[in-house]
């Protein structure tokens, strides 16, 4: 879990920078923030169990 | 294996309970329409669980996403994504869905949105920079009216069922039958929500319960809510005054699942508690209902949606507030008194419907000036509204502007006309709308600007020698335009909704060159000065009717 953190955070850094540039993200980029924010909707989620 | 259907529409709602079982709401009365359309729901696991047993009803499948079991202990970030991969794909392959309509508006469903396959999609989904993008009218309307602040004045049902496309039917009246069915009298209370800022302290509600049943030796109460609620039920129950009355009142918080509690409402005569899931599965099991709204509770916009639904408002002037508002005192708990609760409770058991007169005859006057009683009503066109039945309640400057922005954008977007209903209002409000008026001219002329430089381009573009300095002149005065209506915002913050809008449309103009952008643009612009000018008239027509039942009254005196 803390090494699949690690990636998603850096991906997700990776890709604020190139959104932050208005870049266009690829697919697999725009599929990893979506992982990023299903993650973060569902640990919130248990947070406030 | 993909099905042999006609048309398969598929629904995502990533959102809380309480969103899909308003959401059934919409294809309960598609399916009823349509049986041959092949429904599928996307969700989270943690969400449609419960209420596996309603969906069924009205879904043809659910694909429930579990998104913490795609993570076991030493997976790689490349591992996850393949499973959730692989879930995105059971959908593309099992389903050939014709649309794919988004209801959540969060930014994880507009994600998800844009992978799964399907030729017309609704709703929000996300462009390439992971930026949403609302597709429909309605949806635009979600993302400025809906998502900016309290002033949409439709219940959310209502919407979805026109992002949909669903027909606006009102659901039946509760019928004497119905009524008569019930052999002795049950209530079921919820008195929980998710927040606390959403429901009152356990000692309240041991007030009304107690109140209730010395009024009404033969009831029985039903107190349900979920394991979480279990210590705050017990506070409710054991207080000295509810000793005598063990016998009437059944505690299943914690006990009962929500299947159990859907059994418990669909027998009781009459539904009491916050607004919340369960509230929203009384108007499903087509229940009376009286909801009590706090803190962050927009009723207009989650009342429990039917016939019969009664919601007490605080009038408290920072309600409805946000999530994210810090509140130490609860002001707009103690603006609805138990009184007034147990008193309707007692009203409803007796006749099955609350009107002004039972309020005037029952509840001193003292409690009532703050807050407001609504009944649910349909209009002609089949949609929710909440009628104010308390007699002593002015109508505050937020509601009136909320009900004149509700006609306007159902003129606007659906070509549907409400009859116009007076509001008798006091010289402070009066005051109020003058001023919204006067945002209002100013918001006209910058849509009128905005047509006008539109146009110019237009022109501009269509002459034999073409001045490309003068393009970027026009170009640079809509810029100044759209910024000072931004601005506008905060000097008139009733415009908000209108000026969203306007913005969303602004930055989703149809069209790959020039001519097309400008010719969306004059049009969106022609949208705004409409808007604009039927809620000054709106505002216009009450002042002038206010006027003259002031001058009406002076000559009488």
């Amino acid at each position: 879990m803390e090494e699949f953190n690690k990636q998603l955070q850096k991906g997700l850094n990776e890709l604020q920078e190139k959104l932050g540039n208005s870049q266009e993200a690829s697919d697999e980029e725009l599929k990893t923030l979506l992982l990023a924010r299903l993650m973060d909707e569902e640990l919130n989620e248990e947070r406030s169990k | 294996m993909k099905k042999d259907q006609s048309k398969t529409i598929a629904i995502l709602q990533l959102t809380r309970q309480g969103d899909i079982v308003q959401t059934l709401h919409v294809f309960r009365t598609l399916k009823e329409l349509h049986p041959e359309v092949r429904l599928i729901l996307i969700s989270r696991e943690r969400f449609t669980s419960g209420i596996q047993f309603l969906i069924d009803q009205t879904f043809n499948k659910t694909f429930a996403l579990k998104p913490l079991d795609w993570v076991n202990k030493d997976d790689s970030l490349e591992q996850v994504l393949k499973k959730q991969d692989e879930q995105i794909d059971a959908i593309n392959d099992d389903e050939e869905i014709n649309v794919l309509i988004n209801l959540s508006f969060s930014k994880s469903s507009a994600l998800l949105s844009r992978f799964i396959n399907a030729p017309y999609k609704l709703g929000l989904v996300a462009d390439r920079i992971g930026g949403e993008i609302a597709i429909d009218n309605w949806s635009q309307y979600i993302s400025s009216s809906v998502m900016s602040g309290p002033l949409n004045g439709l219940a959310l049902v209502d919407i979805y069922k026109m992002i949909t496309g669903v027909k606006t039917i009102p659901p039946e009246k509760i019928t004497e039958e119905l009524k008569e069915s019930v052999s002795e009298q049950n209530i079921v209370i919820h008195p929980f929500a998710s927040h606390a800022k959403k429901r009152w302290k356990p000692q309240k509600w041991s007030e009304i319960i107690y109140k209730v049943l010395k009024d009404n030796p033969t009831l029985k109460v039903h107190i349900v809510g979920g394991a979480a609620d279990h210590d705050e039920s017990q506070k409710i129950i054991n207080t000295p005054s509810l000793k005598n009355f063990s016998e009437q009142i059944y505690l299943h918080a914690g006990n009962a699942n929500v299947q159990d509690t859907w059994n418990l409402i669909s027998s009781c005569t009459l539904f009491v508690g916050h607004d919340s899931m369960v509230s929203h599965l009384a108007s499903l099991a087509k229940k009376t209902s009286l909801t009590i709204s706090l803190g962050t509770v927009r009723s207009h916009e989650t009342a429990p949606y039917g016939q019969d639904s009664y919601v007490m408002a605080p009038k408290t002037k920072c309600f409805p507030c946000f999530p994210t508002d810090a509140c130490e005192t609860y002001q707009c708990h103690a603006d609805i008194s138990y009184h007034v609760v147990a008193s309707s409770i007692s009203t409803l058991l007796a006749s099955g419907q609350i009107e002004t007169q039972d309020i005037e005859n029952n509840i001193s006057p003292f409690h009532l000036g703050s807050f407001d009683f609504y009944k649910s009503d349909f209009s002609q066109s089949g949609l929710m509204r909440l009628v104010n039945i308390n007699p002593h309640s002015a109508p505050q400057t937020k509601v009136i502007v909320q009900q004149f922005l509700r006609m306007a954008w159902l003129y606007l977007l659906e070509q549907k006309e409400e009859q116009l209903n007076f509001y008798e209002i006091t010289p402070k409000v009066a005051q109020d709308l003058r001023n919204l008026q006067a945002g209002l001219e100013h918001l006209f002329d910058l849509c009128e600007f905005g047509k006008k430089y539109s146009l110019q381009i237009l022109e501009e573009v269509a002459s034999d020698t073409v001045e490309i300095g003068k393009l970027k002149e026009h170009s640079a005065k809509i810029d100044e335009i759209d910024e000072l209506s931004l601005s506008l915002k905060n000097a008139h913050p009733y415009l908000t909704p209108i000026i969203n809008y306007l913005a969303l449309q602004k930055a989703t103009l149809g069209g790959d060159n020039l001519v097309k952008l400008s010719e969306s643009s004059f049009l969106t612009y022609d949208k705004g000065s409409l808007l604009v000018k039927i809620l000054f008239d709106l505002i216009d027509k009450n002042l002038q009717n206010t006027e003259q039942s002031n001058k009406r009254a002076e000559a009488d005196v």
